[in-house]
């Protein structure tokens, strides 16, 4: 009985245990720096990454470069040595990508640096078309003179109005390469840089636009001096009703060719911005009109003129396309199945834009695209790492006279996927799962049978058998229960058991071990104790409390400690007396079966 | 325990006041214990409440004959304290954040010398954790133009937030002496060994300390004084030769009860 309060308490323990290594099975990671990150003051160094090096000394030297290489691309162009200048721009490109991916790196997608990337890529952009548009004027240089050697004026008067074209569009560069020149000087002296060269790269830019507005002046002098279209009466008309347009306006140009047969249809070719937009053909009367919706025109000036039959030209008309403000509205971000929804919708005043591309930017890094559709709308599901995730939608395109805008920003947080079972069926959605359970459950129900059913076969105690010193034991059933030794021998002083009174009476008197022996076999036997020999005289004594021959017990294990252990010679009429002290213990035990 | 001289945790600053005991250090509660004489340094290192005025009149006079002081807190509350003292420098609470970084964390910011003080002289850099930003005095060491105070927290440079120097630890004279406001006490927790063999914030911490022939350290009202109650008691024994004699006689004693109680029992 006394047992169930220990095994209640070990039970209790090995549950608990079992308890607390289950909460950390999941997670086994006791502590780390990392689960103590620090707090107000201070962050813990031991759970941060060390940062990698030079990122943030590239800075510096990236815009310093920015700000010198237009000075000698627009040198070059100036100078008309297009080698060295497609070289320049080549390297412009590689420093301005650099810088982008610094930006990014550096999670600087806002702020100043933000400001003088932004200002450096349209720079990138104006001076490479400015290198294409020189390239062109030069070509057309060329083709003049060839043209005016053969005497061919229809193609001449074509290239000269393609360089109007090209004189009013890199105007127009110009004027929005100033724009960004205040960002740019600004940027270079905060940071302590020298910004000479790109101030050069200013006045350049300026000389090379003055030399461009001469040079065309002085041919368009010529064409209408040579009484080419352009003097006298028009043999084809054209006209614009309005001059200033913004998205989604409508230009109606409209024309006339007087030359024309009446009810003979004819065709006339008509040109914006030198590329022919459409073959449009003319009324009865000689009059043609066509509509021209301003969607993906760039801001500024654009040419207009229609040529007839490749030799008729009209002449050249303009309008100025201003750039038009929007505005993006996003709708909270929601999640589903561990993506998140963005939903909203881009403006140009009342107007929806459509076909319009959408960046969805986490922390300021793109996370995903859209478009809009024909009502300006977009929706886009894009998947985020788990945590809290700053969102915004921004809209930029060079293809529209529209100017960038960016949503509202939301906080999202993404959760962690469910880990293990949770995330997953039921534990008995599929039929094999409770197969497979039940399997185990049977087996280690066997498995504990079977251990235990050994246990119990393997602690069996042996039932005590006494012999009398210097006899032998009987062969039977008896010796082989006898427990072996680790010596492989059979316990020592055990007494082969003929009856136990009858056994001590045959013992000397003067035998104290053996008789000890013989008592204490009897007494563990009669108590059912599972090792005797594992017993002193004093233990012994002390297990018989309950028992009435306690005081013949006791009296001869005091006896017997005496004579054992004091060293002092004991006279053989009390080592008789202690033997008889034996023998009336055993003959009180009444012998081995009651 | 934040700061504390018995916390031997990454957030303590046992390191440090152990290599201050072994140098001598002499550690006063009151600013009346102040010696005279212009030849001693005082290190106030992350103060846990604000100092009273009359406090404050004895530090300045203190200040005044000569002294110098270091004052390391990134608390705006000091700035009472730095008034007090006649002194222009003024700490920023803010959430200083830059580009030049230590540890891939926005608070991990290095600062390098700026002018020529005695104080960061053969230091190339040091590594805040955290820090505050200061205002007037002659700048010492400065975060680089990269940086900027994180206004709305987000770790990002923001539209509204500016790309500038942050002046991190300050000198302004005081009379004879020169006040020192270092805008991060974190610089010295034990933590920050973890920035490597040379570590230059220790570097810093020993030009402090052998800055004067006299090296003297607040714990009046410092955080590093912060003890447990079992230190406390750990500390008065060892503080005092009478009651470590008191102690010594009672576990004797206790320990003689025992044995004999056992002895009489067999």
């Amino acid at each position: 009985m006394r047992r169930l309060p220990a095994l209640v308490v070990s039970g209790i323990l090995v549950l608990a245990c079992l308890l607390l290594i289950g909460l950390q099975a999941g997670s086994p990671l006791l502590y780390s720096p990392r689960s103590d990150p620090g707090g107000a003051d201070h962050s813990n160094p031991a759970a941060l990454e060390r940062a990698r090096e030079d990122r943030a000394a590239q800075v510096l030297p990236l815009i310093s470069d920015l700000l010198d290489s237009p000075g000698s691309l627009v040198l070059n162009i100036k100078s008309g040595d297009f080698e060295y200048a497609a070289r320049d721009l080549q390297e412009y490109r590689q420093i301005s990508r650099s810088l982008d991916t610094l930006v990014i790196n550096l999670d600087m997608t806002e702020g100043e640096l933000n400001e003088f990337r932004n200002a450096n890529q349209q720079n990138l952009a104006i001076l490479t078309e400015l290198f294409n548009g020189t390239g062109r004027w030069n070509e057309l240089q060329t083709l003049e003179i060839r043209y005016r050697d053969s005497g061919d004026s229809q193609m001449l008067t074509t290239i000269t109005y393609e360089g109007e074209a090209l004189r009013r569009r890199i105007q127009d560069l110009y004027r929005d390469y100033l724009e960004q020149d205040q960002v740019m000087r600004d940027t270079g002296e905060k940071f302590g840089l020298d910004t000479t060269g790109y101030g050069q790269s200013v006045i350049d830019f300026r000389e090379i636009v003055s030399q461009i507005d001469r040079d065309q002046h002085e041919k368009m002098t010529t064409l209408q001096t040579t009484g080419t279209p352009g003097t006298g009466p028009y043999r084809l008309t054209l006209g614009i009703d309005r001059q200033r347009v913004s998205y989604m306006d409508t230009v109606r140009i409209e024309g006339l060719l007087w030359e024309h047969k009446k009810d003979h249809p004819d065709e006339v070719d008509l040109f914006i911005d030198s590329r022919k937009i459409g073959s449009i053909p003319t009324k009865p009367d000689g009059s043609f009109s066509y509509s021209h919706l301003v969607e993906h025109d760039r801001e500024g000036t654009h040419t207009v003129f229609a040529v007839y039959s490749g030799s008729v030209f009209s002449e050249i008309r303009t309008f100025f396309v201003e750039t038009s403000g929007t505005s993006l509205d996003l709708k909270t971000p929601s999640l589903h199945n561990g993506r998140v929804a963005f939903e909203g919708v881009l403006l140009a005043g009342s107007t929806p834009v459509r076909f319009a591309p959408i960046e969805i930017l986490a922390e300021g890094k793109r996370s995903g695209t859209a478009r809009t559709g024909e009502d300006g709308k977009f929706s886009s599901d894009v998947k985020l790492s788990p945590g809290s995730h700053k969102v915004h939608a921004f809209f930029s395109a060079d293809t529209s006279p529209l100017a960038p805008s960016e949503s509202a920003t939301y906080e999202v947080f993404v959760p962690e996927p469910s880990p293990g079972i949770a995330g997953e069926d039921g534990l008995l959605a599929n039929p094999y799962y409770a197969v497979i359970l039940a399997a185990s459950l049977c087996a280690s129900g066997f498995g504990a049978f079977l251990y235990l059913r050994r246990q119990r076969v393997g602690l069996s105690p042996p039932i005590p058998v006494f012999h009398l010193p210097g006899e032998r034991a009987p062969d039977g059933a008896d010796n082989e229960n006898l427990p072996d030794l680790d010596d492989g021998g059979t316990v020592t002083g055990v007494v082969p058991y003929t009856g136990e009174a009858e056994a001590v009476d045959t013992v000397p008197s003067g035998d104290l071990s053996s008789l000890f022996s013989a008592l204490r076999m009897a007494v563990a036997r009669r108590l059912a104790f599972l090792y005797p020999l594992s017993l002193t005289p004093r233990e012994l004594c002390a297990m018989c409390r309950e028992l009435p021959f306690r005081a013949e017990v006791c009296r001869f294990t005091s006896g017997y400690e005496q004579v054992m252990y004091s060293g002092a010679s004991v006279p053989d009429d009390e080592r008789d007396m202690i033997g008889s002290a034996a023998r009336s213990a055993m003959e009180g035990m009444g012998g081995p079966d009651h | 325990m934040e700061y504390s001289r018995y916390n031997p945790e990454w957030n303590g600053t046992s390191r440090l006041f152990q290599e201050m005991i072994e140098r001598d250090a002499m550690m006063v509660s009151g600013f009346h214990e102040l010696p005279g004489g212009g030849d001693a340094l005082l290190l106030i290192l992350a103060p846990g409440e604000s100092y009273a005025p009359d406090e404050i009149g004895l530090l300045r006079t203190f200040l005044e004959e000569g002294n110098i002081v270091v004052l390391v807190s990134d608390k705006e509350r000091e700035n009472l304290l730095i008034s007090g003292l006649g002194s222009s420098i003024r700490i920023r609470d803010g959430n200083l954040t830059s580009i030049d970084r230590f540890f891939d964390h926005p608070s991990s910011v290095l600062a390098f010398p700026a002018g020529q003080d005695p104080l960061g002289a053969g230091i190339s850099r040091i590594v805040l954790n955290n820090p505050s930003s200061l205002e007037g005095g002659e700048p010492v060491f400065t975060s680089s133009l990269l940086s900027w105070i994180d206004a709305d927290g987000d770790s990002r440079l923001g539209r509204d937030e500016t790309l500038q120097r942050f002046s991190v630890i300050a000198a302004d004279r005081v009379g004879e002496g020169v006040l020192y406001v270092i805008a991060d006490p974190s610089i010295f927790i034990n933590g920050m060994d973890a920035i490597g063999m040379d570590n230059e914030n220790y570097a810093l911490a020993r030009q402090i300390m052998s800055a004067r022939p006299r090296f003297i350290v607040e714990q009046g009202r410092s955080r590093t004084a912060y003890a447990p109650e079992a230190i406390r008691v750990v500390n008065l024994v060892k503080d005092s030769t009478i009651t470590k004699m008191a102690v010594i006689t009672l576990i004797f004693l206790v320990g003689s009860i025992f044995v004999i109680g056992r002895w009489k029992e067999a």
